[in-house]
């Protein structure tokens, strides 16, 4: 499924800027990024606002223009292709449906423009709708359909002209929570299906998670890191990766030692051999990244006490402790708590971790 | 769909019925055979009175000065004699000078008929007229056309005064019989004429007060500086001050006698006429040809016509009373007697010499001061 | 720094021309504004500082006369903007905040003088309020001095105050009654409300009313030339100039004195005052206003609304009696002859150019002006302010300066080394005997209210929808037919409709371009009106407004209202 080869819908993209001017000022929406997209591939453009990411997509889609750096569609420059010649199709945060036509006639809309004849784009129509489970809407118009209908409708007029590329402005956003997560399932399903080269930009990481091949991690119109999601949890290289997906504590350490990819470091009183990033050495300051499920505590007997409980949320599912460890402020997630044993606050503690569910980071300042 | 067919029809109808509406200038096609009227001789050589009108074709565009009723009554019974489509438009006789200057290179009309001769002059020293010397000029008397021959008086009528008796009533000021009348404080905001820069009939006036003061014109000014405190508004035609006066919105309308006896006939009831004894100017009314006319043929054509006796009687028959120049035409019975009045030496020419600078200084001076 | 904002400026040319629908309407808007807008009023500035027309600028600033009109002018503006913005106000806020009858037909006389000639009020008023009139004389015994200053500003007020009006309609309508509520709570009463809640938020409405009508009030000539009486003003001296004495100096003189003002004022409108406006006026607030409930206030209010509503009536009753009295003032006996003059007479040539006039212009500016807003309100190129700004100017330039801009332009055809680039288009041996100008001018004249319309229309449209239809496949044209188009065709028509009544009833700017075969109603109008014959006015202006209703009627049926975007008319002025 992840071939680079001719007509899959691969994208590449060259030290891409975009700078807008705003009055005086220079905003670096996009900063220098390259990114390789493969075929077939769903990749998410993940990142709190102002990171880029939709900037980054309407470079794609030709809505805006690179400042200077090279886009290019299966080996092909595409920077000065005007928007509606390019062969991608977008769905959009507001789904944008065209108010005055119904649900044919707006998925129909672009099969028109191709002058297809009658029976083909009925034909076509009617395939999507019904992959869309839209069957015997047609006649309707978008302000009589729920909102999860209209997302459908904006999906299937986008995925009708079997495009070669696939962009996704959030769209969920505008859904509740339920339906959010029943349409990324769908769109998931779909994608898989069809096999399209699928670009979507969010700033949800769960979303990002749970639909993507890779995920690229922007900010600050950068690429923090690109990788599958798991390599991004487990190994996110740079404290912002480390702290946007999932939760992070983040404790300064010295490394002892480095063996292979792992480095011994010292916390809470005792040695742990953990996974470490590349540029790691013997001797640097590093930071330990623990992820709060991988925190474990129990009640400390005397002696081997090395924090105190400051508050306990019971969340039903799992129950979460902020604690105090000689300094550090941490952040403990038991995900299968007893219900008679959940600690309560001041109760001294004795904190161990998972290695195997922490990294080591090179030092960076947090400022 | 087929709402918008309905739509269609229904506009369809409109417009034809709109376009049948267009009754005056209905173009009548001209006789196709035309041969070309043999060139009238430019010498004043008299043929027989009424010669055939020579099978002349094209388009006649007038400026017409006088009444707009008369204007219609005119081009129409022109037009249907000579089978010529006739087209005017009506200008007061400043305007009509401004308006042939600005067309000089290219002028729009063929012929300018009607208003005092003041302005014939101005336009002759100008370039803007063509002489003709039409063999029907041969009856109308010397003193009433231009000796070579670019105007020819086609009527007469005399200044005077136009007050509406029940408003000169409730200000207690009898019917004002002379120039100084005009003057009296009560009239205050009770008088109306024309502004002289548009309009012949306000210039005529302004040019009998020089006269009657030896033709000195810095005592002309006085005088309408003194008056202008007693105008109301001065108006862009010379005849509008007339229904102001009708309609009891001011005492004294300063216009042409033929005018305010039009108005009375037209239902203005309460108005009535009176003259200065000092002496009272009065107008030629002119037709001329427009230098560089498109249709030389059809102009001189007209001016033939507006010289005979039986055209000039169509006037009276729009109310307009103004006293023919054509000694063969009727004189209407409501028309003034030019002997029964005080009239003054007139003198068209100084009058014509000194029109631009007294329109100017007029407007500058006076019209625009504030009242005191 | 400047190499890269020159290679975009470059790049964004080379996309708008690799779009060449866009780049053809772009072509087309800017040469058709160089040629009806830029191009006259070059040509009047220059004639206007020529050695010669120096002369006049010292004569007219060294005369006290002259002076002495100049702030004739500014004092007529001021005080009928004044007045008219709070007759505007009153009307809109009995409309939106008082619950009393009889709204609609408040709501009608308001609208009425959008569709009545620009005499119509004045000559009525003369006929009722003058010194012989049926309601000052005949009926109250006075012999009121309708000309002059007061009677001017009164009419003047009466005629314009429209605007100001469904301005603040719109603006009311869009406050937020949360604030009002949010006040209450906090122990403000009623009048507290108003007084800091909701004038503070309508000052940016106010103002904006205010400069507007200031505007079309120093530019009207119709009014000062039947009421003015001894109070002269820049227009009508224009007017003088020209058509006394074809002037050309006189005339380009005075009339870069009445633009200055004009253009200062309008610019402060535009550019200052609309920005700082807190109210989006293309939000839909929740819930419904709080109404006045003091029946003090409301009764008064509601007397003082009725009481104009009234006069309006008479006077618009007056032009549709009148034209069927034989002498109104003096003989009341039926006719119809008037009406057989303006029909059967003279009246019919005016009638039919006029009207073909119109409809040949009306359609032109709707489409200009929904490409100008289209051009402005979505497509990012250099020069968007200037094309903008230069479209507006056709309302913010006093009329009777375009038209001696027009005179001056197109009198003569335009040479370049004996090469004619333009053949003439004005006067009576021109082209189509002179129509084309005119058109032209109407053109000129009705495009910013279809600019307006189309801007606030295309706002209220989601960027994306357009992005949509581009994404799929269509280019600038078919976006713009198939999705624009649709949407803001209640716009579309707002402005045709506005475009045929402005062009139908406007005088100033067209007087001085009539022609034997070029006849134009409202000059007619006003022959009638200057001799006297109020008969045949009336008639006219009868005449003139069933035309007009006639095709707004038929405007409407054929294009009517779509499910898309819906506006208010007032919005949109």
């Amino acid at each position: 499924m992840m071939t680079n080869n001719k007509s899959t819908g691969s994208m590449t993209l060259q030290n891409v800027s975009k700078i807008f001017e705003q009055g005086n000022n220079q905003v670096r929406a996009v900063d220098n990024i390259s990114l390789e997209i493969n075929g077939g591939e769903f990749i998410t453009l993940l990142g709190p606002s102002g990171c880029g990411k939709t900037t980054t997509l309407r470079l794609l889609a030709g809505f805006e223009f690179p400042t200077s750096g090279v886009i290019s569609l299966d080996g092909k420059n595409i920077a000065n292709q005007p928007p509606n010649q390019r062969p991608m199709a977008m769905v959009f945060q507001s789904y944008a449906l065209f108010p005055h036509m119904n649900v044919f006639e707006n998925v129909a809309y672009g099969l028109r423009l191709r002058k297809m004849n009658e029976s083909e784009i009925r034909e076509a129509v009617e395939i999507v709708l019904h992959m869309m489970n839209l069957a015997g809407l047609e006649k309707r118009n978008p302000s009589q359909l729920s909102g999860g209908q209209q997302q459908r409708v904006a999906l299937a007029r986008a995925m009708v002209m079997k495009p070669k590329v696939l962009l996704f402005d959030e769209p969920l956003s505008n859904l509740d929570a339920k339906l959010r997560t029943q349409m990324r399932v769908e769109i998931r399903h779909l994608q898989q299906r069809l096999g399209i080269t699928s670009v979507y930009v969010t700033h949800d990481q769960v979303e990002a998670m749970s639909l993507s091949d890779r995920v690229v991690v922007m900010n600050k119109g950068r690429i923090e890191q690109v990788g599958t999601p798991v390599d991004i949890f487990v190994r996110p290289a740079s404290l912002f990766v480390a702290d946007f997906i999932g939760r992070a504590n983040f404790i300064e350490t010295k490394i002892q030692e480095r063996k292979e990819q792992q480095c011994l470091i010292n916390a809470f009183g005792g040695d742990y051999w953990v996974p470490c990033a590349e540029s790691v050495t013997q001797g640097d300051t590093a930071y330990l990244m623990i992820r709060p499920e991988a925190i474990e505590i129990k009640p400390a007997a005397n002696g081997n006490k090395n924090g105190e409980i400051q508050s306990t949320v019971f969340l039903g599912a799992s129950v979460e402790y902020e604690i105090d460890a000689n300094g550090n402020h941490l952040i403990a997630v038991d995900t299968s708590p007893r219900f008679d044993q959940i600690l309560k606050e001041n109760c001294p503690v004795e904190i161990t971790f998972d290695p195997n569910r922490s990294y080591v980071l090179p030092y960076e300042d947090r400022n | 769909m087929s709402k918008r067919i309905v739509i269609f029809v229904v506009m369809a109808t409109l417009f034809t019925m709109l376009a049948g509406c267009a009754a005056p200038v209905a173009p009548t096609e001209a006789p196709a055979a035309q041969s070309e009227a043999p060139a009238q001789p430019e010498a004043t050589q008299p043929p027989a009175q009424n010669p055939e009108p020579a099978k002349v074709s094209g388009k006649l565009t007038v400026l017409c000065t006088p009444q707009e009723d008369w204007c219609v009554a005119l081009t129409k019974a022109f037009q249907d004699e000579t089978g010529i489509e006739t087209n005017y438009v009506r200008l007061s006789s400043g305007e009509s000078v401004a308006r042939l200057r600005a067309g000089k290179d290219n002028p729009e009309f063929d012929v300018w008929f009607g208003g005092p001769v003041d302005g014939y002059e101005v336009a002759k020293d100008e370039g803007l007229l063509e002489p003709y010397a039409s063999p029907n000029a041969a009856v109308i008397r010397e003193d009433l056309k231009d000796v070579e021959g670019y105007w020819t008086g086609t009527y007469v009528g005399a200044f005077g005064f136009c007050s509406n008796k029940d408003v000169l009533n409730d200000l207690g000021v009898d019917i004002p019989d002379s120039w100084d009348d005009l003057l009296d404080p009560k009239l205050k905001g009770q008088i109306a004429m024309a502004h002289p820069a548009t309009s012949g009939t306000a210039f005529t006036a302004f040019w009998t007060v020089t006269t009657l003061n030896n033709g000195d014109i810095e005592k002309a000014f006085e005088y309408y500086k003194k008056l202008h405190n007693n105008i109301l508004q001065y108006t862009k035609t010379g005849s509008a001050p007339g229904p102001m006066a009708g309609r009891g919105e001011i005492a004294v309308a300063l216009i042409f006698s033929h005018d305010c006896v039009k108005f009375q006939k037209e239902g203005m009831t309460s108005l009535v006429t009176s003259f200065p004894a000092e002496g009272t100017g009065y107008e030629i009314g002119g037709v001329g040809i427009v230098k560089g006319a498109q249709n030389l043929d059809a102009a001189k054509l007209w001016v033939d016509y507006v010289l005979r006796a039986d055209v000039q009687e169509i006037a009276a028959t729009v109310k307009s009373f103004q006293l023919p120049t054509n000694p063969d035409a009727a004189v209407p019975p409501e028309a003034v007697k030019l002997d029964t009045i005080n009239l003054v030496d007139y003198d068209f020419f100084a009058s014509a010499d000194a029109k631009k600078g007294i329109t100017e200084r007029f407007d500058v001076e006076i019209a625009p001061a504030p009242k005191e | 720094m400047a190499a890269v904002s020159f290679n975009r400026r470059v790049n964004e040319f080379r996309r708008i021309a690799s779009d060449w629908t866009l780049l053809t309407g772009l072509i087309i808007v800017v040469l058709f504004l160089a040629v009806t807008v830029i191009f006259p009023l070059a040509k009047m500035l220059g004639v206007s500082f020529t050695p010669d027309a120096i002369e006049y600028y010292i004569r007219y600033f060294s005369s006290s006369v002259y002076l002495g009109i100049i702030w004739n002018t500014v004092k007529l503006g001021l005080v009928v903007a004044f007045l008219g913005t709070a007759m505007g106000f009153l009307f809109a806020y009995v409309q939106v905040r008082v619950d009393v009858p009889f709204k609609k037909f408040m709501n009608l006389m308001a609208l009425m003088p959008i569709i009545s000639p620009p005499f119509a009020v004045a000559t009525a008023a003369i006929v009722l309020f003058g010194r012989g009139g049926l309601i000052t004389y005949k009926l109250l015994g006075i012999r009121y001095n309708l000309y002059g200053f007061t009677g001017l500003s009164l009419v003047l007020t009466m005629s314009l105050f429209t605007v100001a009006y469904m301005n603040l309609q719109g603006m009311l309508k869009a406050l937020d009654p949360s604030l009002d509520e949010a006040a209450t709570n906090l122990g403000a009463s009623k009048w507290d409300v108003f007084r800091t809640v909701t004038l503070p938020m309508l000052i940016p409405g106010i103002a904006s009313s205010f400069l507007l009508l200031f505007v079309e009030a120093i530019a009207d000539l119709a009014n000062p030339l039947v009421l003015g009486g001894d109070y002269t003003v820049l227009a009508s001296r224009v007017y003088i100039a020209i058509s006394g004495e074809y002037d050309i100096f006189a005339g380009s003189v005075l009339s870069v004195i009445l633009l200055v003002p004009s253009i200062t004022v309008f610019i402060i409108q535009r550019y200052w005052v609309s920005r700082k406006s807190v109210i989006s006026v293309t939000g839909k607030p929740s819930g419904k206003p709080t109404m006045i409930t003091n029946p003090l206030v409301r009764w008064g209010l509601f007397a003082l609304n009725m009481l104009f509503a009234i006069l309006i009536f008479m006077v618009y009753a007056t032009v549709f009696v009148g034209a069927f009295t034989e002498l109104f003032g003096i003989n009341y006996n039926f006719t119809l002859r008037h009406f057989e003059f303006v029909l059967f007479g003279l009246g019919s040539q005016a009638m039919l150019d006029t009207s073909k006039m119109s409809l040949i212009a009306t359609p032109i500016a709707g489409i200009l002006g929904m490409l100008i807003a289209w051009l402005v309100v979505r497509k990012k190129f250099t020069g968007r302010g200037a094309v903008d700004f230069v479209s507006m100017l056709g309302i913010a330039v006093p009329g009777t300066v375009l038209g001696i801009g027009y005179l001056l332009a197109f009198n003569n055809p335009l040479k370049i080394n004996s090469v004619t680039l333009l053949p003439a288009l004005a006067g009576g041996t021109a082209i189509a005997g002179g129509t084309i100008a005119l058109i032209l001018a109407y053109v000129v004249r009705s495009i910013p209210a279809g600019v307006r319309a189309g801007v606030s229309s295309l706002q209220q449209i989601d960027p994306s929808i357009e992005e949509a239809s581009i994404s799929l496949g269509a280019d600038n044209a078919i976006t713009f037919r198939k999705i624009i188009l649709p949407l803001i065709r209640p716009a579309f028509l707002t402005g045709l409709v506005y475009s045929f009544a402005r062009s139908m009833t406007s005088l100033s700017a067209v007087i001085f371009l009539s022609t034997p075969q070029a006849k134009i109603m409202t000059a007619q109008i006003l022959n009638e009106v200057d001799a006297g014959r109020f008969g045949n006015a009336f008639a006219y202006c009868d005449i003139l407004i069933l035309l007009v209703l006639i095709v707004i009627g038929i405007l409407y049926l054929v294009i009517g209202t779509s499910n898309g975007v819906e506006r208010d008319l007032g919005v949109s002025l």
